[in-house]
């Protein structure tokens, strides 16, 4: 499945607004798609609290999860097992849902994500491909 | 390799961003169908508005802390 990507607005370290050209997934649930960005620096798969709740996830009812971000910052979190959509795929994800992850989207890391597809990157293309491994 | 043409949100979530309101996109996401303060209140003006499965992010004016760089 070719995917392509997304063209979102951001700056560079000078302050210059640029366009970023980024991997964005969505990921299909029963009513609605969450756009999820496929980062493979990532452990595991990270979604702010807000994302679980409104799949009706009783977020603290989770395994307890510390994780740890850049600066060596730890970021509680609860992770639920979480069956969802990517294109005629069902599987089901491993994530962490934090109240401290206050992200515009969610994150695909590598656990689970990364077993179930093999991706390939094609920035210059526009797309990257997605395959069962 | 034959280019594939990218998805691009970035006219789309500008008007949204200065608020950082979440949006719901229709599914080939090249329009805003609905918006709100909440991810959940996106969600529920959405399904007001539209049977299409919408695609829900939050408008950013600047992405650049979440994609570690630009």
């Amino acid at each position: 499945m070719r995917v392509p990507y997304s063209l979102i607005p951001s700056s560079t370290p000078m302050g210059k607004e640029i366009i970023s050209k980024v991997p964005l997934l969505k990921l299909g649930f029963k009513d609605y798609y969450i756009n999820c960005l496929i980062d493979s620096g990532a452990a595991v798969s990270v979604m702010p609290a807000g994302f679980g709740e409104a799949l009706g996830l009783e977020i603290k009812k989770g395994e307890p999860f510390i994780m740890k971000g850049i600066d060596n910052i730890n970021i509680p979190s609860y992770i639920h097992g979480v069956n969802f959509f990517i294109n005629k795929y069902k599987i089901k994800l491993k994530i962490a849902f934090s109240y401290s992850f206050n992200f515009p989207f969610g994150l695909l890391g590598r656990e689970d994500f990364f077993d179930f597809f093999n991706v390939d990157f094609h920035q210059k293309e526009g797309f990257y491909e997605i395959k069962p491994s | 390799m034959k280019k594939i043409k990218e998805i691009d949100l970035t006219d789309l979530i500008r008007p949204y961003a200065k608020e950082n309101l979440w949006i719901a996109l229709n599914t080939a996401q090249d329009k805003v169908i609905a918006t709100g303060k909440t991810l959940k209140e996106a969600i529920d003006n959405a399904k007001k508005i539209s049977n299409e499965k919408p695609v829900l992010m939050q408008a950013v004016q600047d992405y650049s802390t979440f994609i570690l760089g630009y």
